[in-house]
C-alpha cells in the first residue's frame, strides 16, 4: 500500500462569489480509497467535489494533488440530449484523455470496447446512446470515467432515479474496480452507503471524517443537527 | 438541356449551390445536434445591420453583413457562458436591433433604394465568380474541419462540461465553431435570402436524422439531400421563373413531411 495521498484537502474554504459553503474542511484520499460522501442537499457536497475535480479553487486553505494525477468523473444523470447522434462506443471514446485524440488508434478502440464488455454493453456499443436505458447509459458513462485510465474515479450521486435492478448492475462493478482506483462517491441518501465503501465523509457545511462505513448516531448528528 | 449550361450564370449559380449545399450540409448539422438554431436565426438576422451600414458608408454588404455575423456569434457565445442574462432573450434583442440598424442605415443612405427583397429572399441567379470562390474555400474548410476536428467537435457538443475536464479547449473550439457557423450562414444570403438560410441549414439534417444516428453520416447524407433539394430548386427557377430560394425550401419541407410520415423511426 502507498502512503502518500492522492489528493489533500487542508482547512479549506470553499464555494461561490465569495459566499462560503464549507469552511475548514480537511481530507486525504489514498490510492486504496473508497470513500462515500454524504450530506444534505446544499450542505457542500458538490463543492467539494468540484475542489477534488479542480474545477473551483479554495477560497481559503490548501489543496495538494499529487504530480500528473488522472481523475474519472461519472456526472450526476442530468441534461444528457438523448437524440443526439453519437453512438455509444463514441461516449466511451470521448473520455480519451491521452494519445491521438483526433484520430483513435485501433489499441484505443480495443480500450474502449474492454471497457463495455466489463460493463456486460459490448452489444450495445454502436447503438445511439439515447437507445439505452437509464441505467445502461449509466454504466456507459462509467465507462467513458475510465477510458482515462484514472487512479481517482468520483461518482456523483450515481444511482439518482436509477431502479434497483441498475443500482445492482452499477455497483457490483464497483469493488473490482476498487482493487485498481481510489473512489469517491458522492450521495445524499444515508440509506444508499454501498457495504463497499470503506469511509464516509460528512459534509454539511463542514466536513467530518470517519475509518467506517457504518452510520453512527455521531454521523447523524453531524448530518441532521 | 445542355445549352442552359452555355449560360454563365448558370453555371456560377449551379457551382455555388453545389458548394452551399457542402457547407449547408456540414455546418447544418452541428447547428441542430447542438440545438442552437434559434442561435444561427439571430446571427442570420442580426447581420442585416451590417449589410445596413456597409450601404450606408459604401462598402460591400457581405462584408458588413460578415462582420456583423461574427460580432453576434461571439456575443451570443460570451453571454450563453456567463448566463447573466436569458440566453433566447439576449438572441431576440440581437435579431431584431441588427434588422432596425440595417433598415435605419439603408433609409439614411442618400440615392438609390437598394434592393431589400434580394436581401430577404436571396437571388441565387445573381451570383458572381467571386460568391462562388468564397463559398467554395469555406466548403473545403468546413470538409477539414469536419474530418480533422471531428471528435472534439462532436464530444463539446454531446457534453461539454465534460469536455471541459478532458482538458479540450471548449471556450476556444465553441468560439471558433461559432465564428464558422456566423460565416456559412452569411455565405448563403446571398443566394437564398437572409430569411430561408436557414433552411438550407436545418431541413436535410432533419430529413437525414430519420435515417441516420451518427453525427458523421448525417453530415454526409444532408449534403446530398441539400445538393438534390437546391439543384431541383434552381432548375425550377431557371425553367418556371420561380424564386430559388423559396423552391428549395418548398419541396425540403414536402420531402420532411413525407419522410416523417413514411419512414419509421
Amino acid at each position: 500500500m502507498e502512503h502518500s495521498p492522492l489528493i489533500s484537502l487542508r482547512h479549506v474554504d470553499a464555494g461561490y462569489e465569495g459566499r462560503v459553503i464549507v469552511s475548514d474542511a480537511s481530507l486525504d484520499i489514498f490510492p486504496d480509497d473508497v470513500i462515500a460522501v454524504i450530506g444534505p442537499n446544499g450542505g457542500g457536497k458538490t463543492t467539494i467535489l468540484r475542489i477534488l475535480l479542480n474545477i473551483i479553487k479554495p477560497m481559503a486553505g490548501s489543496v495538494y494533488r499529487l504530480d500528473g494525477l488522472k481523475i474519472g468523473y461519472l456526472p450526476q444523470v442530468n441534461d444528457v440530449d438523448l437524440s443526439f447522434p453519437i453512438s455509444v462506443i463514441d461516449v466511451v471514446l470521448s473520455g480519451q484523455l491521452y494519445g491521438n485524440r483526433l484520430f483513435p488508434s485501433k489499441e484505443t478502440r480495443e480500450r474502449a470496447m474492454a471497457l463495455l464488455s466489463f460493463a456486460q454493453l459490448e452489444k450495445y456499443a454502436n447503438m445511439q446512446i439515447g437507445e439505452l436505458s437509464g441505467g445502461q447509459r449509466q454504466r456507459v458513462f462509467l465507462c467513458r470515467a475510465l477510458m482515462g485510465q484514472p487512479q481517482l474515479l468520483v461518482l456523483d450521486e450515481p444511482v439518482t432515479y436509477m431502479d434497483k435492478v441498475a443500482e445492482t448492475n452499477l455497483y457490483r462493478l464497483l469493488p473490482e474496480l476498487a482493487k485498481q482506483m481510489a473512489i469517491v462517491l458522492v450521495s445524499h441518501d444515508i440509506g444508499a452507503i454501498p457495504s463497499f465503501a470503506k469511509s464516509i465523509a460528512c459534509v454539511n457545511r463542514s466536513l467530518h471524517y470517519h475509518e467506517s462505513n457504518k452510520i453512527s448516531d455521531e454521523i447523524l448528528n453531524e448530518l441532521y443537527i | 438541356m445542355s445549352s442552359i449550361f452555355e449560360y454563365q450564370f448558370v453555371v456560377d449559380a449551379l457551382l455555388s449551390m453545389i458548394f452551399l449545399s457542402v457547407v449547408a450540409g456540414v455546418i447544418g448539422t452541428y447547428i441542430v445536434v447542438r440545438r442552437m438554431v434559434f442561435v444561427a436565426g439571430g446571427i442570420t438576422h442580426a447581420s442585416f445591420g451590417g449589410i445596413g451600414i456597409a450601404y450606408y458608408l459604401g462598402m460591400s454588404p457581405i462584408g458588413g453583413a460578415m462582420a456583423f455575423a461574427v460580432i453576434t456569434a461571439l456575443g451570443i457565445d460570451l453571454l450563453g457562458n456567463n448566463g447573466k442574462v436569458r440566453e433566447d432573450s439576449a438572441i431576440a434583442m440581437l435579431w431584431s436591433l441588427g434588422m432596425a440598424v440595417g433598415v435605419l442605415f439603408m433609409f439614411l443612405t442618400p440615392g438609390y433604394a437598394p434592393n431589400l427583397m434580394g436581401f430577404m429572399f436571396g437571388d441565387v441567379l445573381a451570383v458572381g465568380l467571386s460568391d462562388v470562390i468564397a463559398v467554395g474555400v469555406v466548403a473545403l474548410l468546413a470538409v477539414v474541419v469536419a474530418v480533422v476536428f471531428y471528435r472534439p467537435v462532436m464530444y463539446i457538443a454531446f457534453a461539454p462540461s465534460f469536455a471541459r475536464l478532458t482538458q479540450w479547449n471548449v471556450r476556444l473550439i465553441s468560439s471558433l465553431m461559432s465564428v464558422f457557423v456566423a460565416v456559412a450562414l452569411v455565405l448563403a444570403i446571398k443566394a437564398v435570402g437572409i430569411i430561408l438560410v436557414l433552411s438550407l441549414f436545418t431541413i436535410p439534417q432533419s430529413i437525414a436524422n430519420v435515417f441516420v444516428k451518427n453525427m458523421g453520416r448525417m453530415m454526409i447524407m444532408s449534403v446530398l439531400i441539400a445538393l438534390v433539394g437546391s439543384i431541383c430548386g434552381l432548375a425550377a427557377s431557371f425553367f418556371f421563373d420561380l424564386p430559388a430560394g423559396a423552391a428549395i425550401t418548398a419541396l425540403l419541407t414536402v420531402v420532411f413531411l413525407v419522410v416523417k410520415l413514411f419512414v419509421r423511426n
